[in-house]
């Protein structure tokens, strides 16, 4: 699903209260209730609420910490006490998924901005969370690796994850089967994305001319 | 010399206990001496040591004149009428601070060999906690970003048309409070969205963790630790009696 809106509408906002950060670690009232798979998140430890969805931010300098690409990617396996071997397996393995085992050995600060980006992806997809919450990952890299991570992102939908992204640009939302429409902190519209697409009045209006 | 970082780490450990124990110009020198030699064997040039200890030079340079007019003690070098400016005692003490402080920060150019994670990992190795580890790590990760953050700050006045270079001393000083403020929030800011995303990737999900890596102590690291460690002892008994 694309969540998708004006700048300031809230979706980071919404994202945050879906990962548990609102409540657990930052500023914010909750009104009523957030369930993740059937687990109110009021009831979950921040940490543990990682084993249920994985987040990646909108800025990815706050995200990346480690030395080196490969070392960033384990962090989230090694937090979920692996065995190395098995902590290798997902290291290869999301290496691989995203094409970036090239910089396997690259510090993650010196990246270009897009490849912040699919590192920060990359750390999130070896915890192998459920739920996959994306903040304006897409609008940040160039149209080759959209269509990487647009792949990646169709190749973990078929095997059974949940992906909800936030896109402030509509071009990228055409991989999601569900689109919901935000304004100043509220459900503007939800349904099928090529439904919401097609309806001119909706697109023509509410939309096209206050986003273009 | 390819060595674990937990064997650099009980070296400076070694190099800068001695510094701040002797207090004499020749002992610090010789300590000064055996730091930069060590730094050579790992492959440093001079003028790169030359050049990693540039910034502190005028920290030493104050110290120094501090420690020179402050420390009185021996001959009067020099004197402005009765009161004795530079006296040998506190030129003595003077060349002791500097050297000090160039030892130290010599000896720390060992923990650029080596990654911060392996810094970790040997640590944690060592039965400290985890979590103390990581924080150490943490805080030099955000060095950088500190600066960044500083210059971009600086960077978007310059573009308002202010030329600090211009700029006298005293509104400089009252700039650069003004900066303070949005610089140390913005680094703040960061580090919490740095907490938020941990805590997203699992960190202490649950009490223990395991390593992807892990470091082996060899046979020519135990030998260079004990030279270090019984050296060191040696020296510091021999110091005290």
């Amino acid at each position: 699903m694309v969540v998708a809106g004006l700048s300031g509408c809230g979706k980071s906002t919404l994202c945050f209260c879906l990962c548990g950060a609102i409540r657990h670690n930052r500023d914010g009232v909750l009104a009523g209730e957030v369930l993740l798979n059937g687990k109110n998140v009021r009831e979950l430890r921040a940490a543990g609420l990682a084993l249920e969805v994985g987040m990646v931010f909108q800025d990815p300098d706050t995200q990346l910490f480690s030395p080196t690409v490969e070392d960033e990617i384990a962090f989230a396996p090694e937090n979920l006490c692996l065995p190395p071997g098995r902590i290798r397996e997902r290291v290869e393995h999301v290496l691989d998924l995203l094409g970036i085992a090239a910089l396997r050995e690259a510090n993650p600060y010196r990246l270009s901005g897009g490849e912040k980006h699919l590192v920060a992806l990359a750390a999130v997809l070896a915890l192998d969370p459920p739920v996959l919450l994306l903040d304006e990952v897409m609008s940040s890299l160039d149209s080759a690796g959209r269509k990487k991570v647009a792949a990646v992102l169709e190749r973990l939908r078929g095997a059974g994850k949940t992906i909800i992204a936030v896109e402030h640009d509509l071009e990228a939302v055409d991989f999601a089967d569900r689109l919901m429409v935000m304004e100043k902190g509220a459900l503007l519209r939800y349904g099928r994305t090529e439904t919401l697409l097609a309806d001119r009045d909706f697109m023509g209006e509410k939309l096209w001319h206050s986003w273009n | 010399m390819k060595l674990d970082p937990r064997t650099k780490m009980v070296m400076v450990v070694c190099l800068s206990g001695l510094a701040l124990l002797y207090n004499t110009p020749g002992q610090l020198l010789l300590v000064f001496a055996v730091t930069v030699a060590l730094l050579m064997i790992f492959h440093f040039e001079l003028s790169v040591i030359g050049d990693y200890l540039k910034p502190f030079l005028s920290l030493m340079l104050f110290l120094l004149v501090i420690q020179c007019v402050f420390s009185p003690g021996g001959e009067v070098l020099l004197a402005a009428g009765p009161v004795p400016l530079i006296t040998t005692g506190g030129l003595s003490m003077g060349v002791c601070v500097v050297l000090r402080i160039m030892t130290v920060a010599a000896a720390a150019m060992l923990f650029t060999t080596f990654s911060s994670r392996d810094f970790i990992l040997g640590l944690v190795q060592w039965k400290v906690p985890y979590e103390l580890a990581f924080m150490v790590s943490i805080a030099l990760r955000f060095l950088p970003v500190f600066r960044d953050e500083l210059s971009n700050v600086v960077t978007a006045v310059q573009l308002r048309g202010v030329e600090l270079k211009k700029v006298p001393w005293r509104e400089k000083m009252a700039l650069y409070r003004r900066l303070f403020f949005p610089v140390v929030y913005g680094t703040m800011l960061k580090a919490q969205q740095l907490a938020v995303s941990m805590e997203a990737r699992g960190f202490r999900v649950y009490p223990r963790r395991t390593y992807l890596r892990r470091l082996n102590l060899l046979g020519a690291d135990i030998a260079v630790m004990l030279v270090c460690l019984v050296s060191t002892i040696m020296l510091i008994a021999l110091h005290f009696t």
